[in-house]
């Protein structure tokens, strides 16, 4: 959409921005407008009457700032003058009235968020001190910023603080929203997602379906029209958003959602039945998760275990690298949770400037690339930081007594690095027995099929992983050369491109032929009108959000194999995305004529 | 309500940093006096701000005015002075 053409002054007139649908369902409420973010704090403009409640926010992180250099002061002993009168300063600094009571005053008359209050005076301050000639006097801005700093963690750097200083729960809209983002998020005051960039495979997009809330992403232009406290609808059925929304327009919105969750309703009743065809295939039908909080969701929807647990959770969380302990307390918590259905965990996939950017303490090595996708990351970033990588594995190995574990390795594209892997592995192993530390020496230990070369050596890879995952979303990406989230591209990223189902299929056979089970994860799997395709192509489990397991389950238990195998072959025949397209949407009008009367294609 | 004022020169070798201005922030709260400082280009800080004390840049040598009005205002105006003026009390 250009920006320029489509620009209407603020009339207070309903209007309509257009984006990607990222998660299903209706919102009306009142938006938060969060602004980009160079330094690390989080900027957005507070409600009005929100301010009061925002300086007892800050106040209280002032505080808790204060007790934790009181202890650092209580840690050094008496004899350490020097080091004592610094501290000191430090803890007259937290209260002093330039930084403290203007960061107040900001809060409450220009209704900054805390975080922005903060960061604007620290930014007045150090014009200020930019003026002194002395050198060692204006090196003490530094200190200033440190104790900025300590308060800016208080605010914002442990547990879910976002968005504070709002009554009711409010939709979140931004240019974009990272993991670290999201997990701070306190999703319960949180209605649904708004992102001017990004597809529906975006992370915000994945979040917002893995919590059910509804998202609208990809919608040029927005942070420009919508402001803090605007009341909008969020329409993610059809990825839309209404500005000012008149009150008809409201309500018959929320009718229409009313529908939507009535039909969700009718799906809970196949929670409790077996996802079996008519003519008797079964197929595992289980959960991705991010978080462990989303396990509980998972039991509901009637998730028969894990199958991809992202585990990267656990290293955005704090300010420090998690250690051996922390970790071992998450995986066993969910294998017993669980137990005896399997919980798949991925160890850490992600590049290496990601977690050098959130940990600047930890001396992760900063490495600019020119192309992360190609870079150092996932398996090859934990083969290149091995000691991070044998503190995930420990905690792994360790929790493996307390259910079914399958440790699932992310990017492997080489028989190499599989046997690297092993060998790190076998060490930690070793080392455990010489512990006396229990752990199931028999765990499964699988890879993710989402590099090419891995489905072309798919067979050799087969003898030595004990099953297959095909991470669809970036198979597809590599396959196609497609970049998701670039919005000029992002509508070539098609999971029925005939060259995606022959590489599955290829996949599926590979790992059949050497007697493992092969999964597929991706997006693609919770998806009912490309589901059919992957049952007929003879996956052993779907893993996908938590929602849509009734679903699938539902499409799967009114198939039969036969007719789905027959679906596949043709599909596996047709040279273009056109002919798949139409293939499956013939289908699926003889099939299941009431659901997808009205289907157009994915 | 009584008043006090002196004016001198800083006598610490590395002007008046982090450590001094923390002390003088807390004579100033110790005492029941309001007391101002001013450099020699007439820029004044609030003494119970450590860092508006430190943005006076007060260098070692450097002119320094002290104003202190209230109750204790002689004996808080007394304390500074000798603070950032006696050599050998930095």
């Amino acid at each position: 959409m250009d920006t320029e053409l489509d620009w209407q002054p603020d009339t207070g007139e309903p209007e309509t921005l257009r984006g990607i649908s990222g998660s299903p369902g209706i919102v009306v409420g009142k938006v938060v407008v969060f602004s980009p973010r160079p330094d690390g704090f989080i900027r957005y403009r507070l409600e009005e009457g929100a301010e009061g409640k925002e300086e007892e926010r800050f106040r209280a992180a002032a505080e808790r700032a204060e007790q934790g250099l009181l202890e650092l002061r209580r840690q050094f002993a008496s004899d350490l003058s020097d080091t004592l009168a610094i501290v000191d300063s430090h803890i007259r600094m937290v209260r002093d009235r330039m930084l403290f009571d203007q960061t107040l005053n900001l809060i409450r008359e220009k209704q900054l968020n805390a975080e922005w209050a903060l960061a604007r005076t620290l930014g007045l301050i150090k014009r200020k001190f930019d003026h002194i000639a002395d050198d060692y006097i204006r090196g003490r801005f530094a200190d200033v910023e440190y104790v900025a700093r300590l308060i800016g963690e208080q605010l914002s750097g442990q547990g879910r603080n976002f968005p504070a200083g709002f009554a009711e729960p409010v939709i979140v809209a931004g240019e974009d929203f990272s993991p670290v983002d999201t997990i701070r998020m306190h999703t319960d005051k949180v209605l649904g997602f708004l992102t001017e960039k990004g597809g529906a495979t975006s992370h915000t997009a994945i979040v917002a379906r893995s919590l059910g809330l509804p998202a609208v992403v990809g919608v040029s232009g927005l942070t420009n029209r919508c402001r803090t406290g605007d009341t909008i609808i969020l329409d993610g059925y059809e990825g839309r958003v209404c500005l000012h929304p008149t009150q008809d327009q409201q309500r018959l919105h929320l009718e229409y959602d009313r529908q939507h969750r009535t039909f969700s309703e009718e799906m809970r009743w196949y929670i409790r039945l077996a996802s079996e065809t008519v003519d008797g295939l079964r197929v595992r039908l289980s959960a991705n998760i991010e978080i462990p909080d989303e396990l509980e969701t998972a039991i509901y929807y009637g998730a028969a275990g894990i199958g991809l647990f992202r585990s990267e959770f656990g290293y955005f969380q704090g300010r420090d690298l998690p250690d051996e302990e922390r970790l071992f307390g998450v995986y066993r918590d969910m294998l017993t949770a669980l137990n005896p259905e399997p919980v798949t965990i991925r160890t850490l996939d992600v590049g290496g400037d990601k977690l050098a950017a959130h940990l600047p303490g930890s001396g992760m090595p900063v490495v600019r690339e020119r192309n992360p996708a190609l870079g150092l990351r996932s398996i090859r970033f934990s083969l290149h930081e091995k000691s991070l990588f044998i503190t995930q594995l420990r905690a792994l190995l360790r929790a493996s007594c307390h259910g079914r574990l399958k440790i699932l390795l992310p990017m492997i594209s080489s028989l190499s690095e599989l046997r690297q892997v092993r060998a790190v592995i076998a060490e930690v192993m070793g080392q455990l027995t010489k512990e006396d530390i229990p752990f199931n020496p028999d765990l499964e230990i699988g890879i993710m099929i989402e590099v090419p070369s891995a489905v072309v050596l798919a067979d050799t890879l087969a003898a030595e992983a004990d099953f297959f995952s095909i991470g669809t979303n970036d198979l597809i990406q590599y396959s196609l050369a497609i970049d998701r989230s670039n919005e000029y591209v992002a509508a070539m990223y098609d999971p029925l491109h005939p060259a995606v189902l022959r590489l599955i299929s290829q996949t599926v056979e590979a790992g059949h032929r050497q007697g493992i089970e092969v999964s597929l994860c991706g997006e693609m799997a919770g998806d009912v009108f490309t589901a059919p395709v992957l049952l007929g192509l003879g996956l052993d489990e779907l893993s996908m959000r938590p929602s849509a397991i009734p679903h699938v389950k539902r499409l799967l238990r009114h198939s039969t194999f036969s007719r789905l195998s027959g679906l596949t072959k043709q599909l596996l025949h047709c040279g273009d995305s056109s002919e798949t397209h139409a293939v499956l949407k013939q289908y699926l009008a003889d099939n299941y004529p009431d659901q997808f009367a009205d289907y157009e294609g994915t | 309500m009584s008043r006090k004022a002196w004016e001198g020169r800083v006598a610490n070798p590395k002007g008046v940093h982090c450590r001094v201005a923390s002390r003088l922030s807390e004579i100033a709260a110790a005492h029941d006096a309001a007391v101002q400082l001013a450099n020699a280009q007439g820029e004044t800080a609030d003494c119970a701000s450590m860092l508006e004390i430190l943005s006076l840049a007060l260098t070692q040598g450097s002119v320094v005015r002290c104003t202190a009005e209230g109750p204790e205002a002689a004996q808080a105006a007394q304390a500074i002075e000798r603070l950032l003026t006696c050599p050998e009390e930095q």
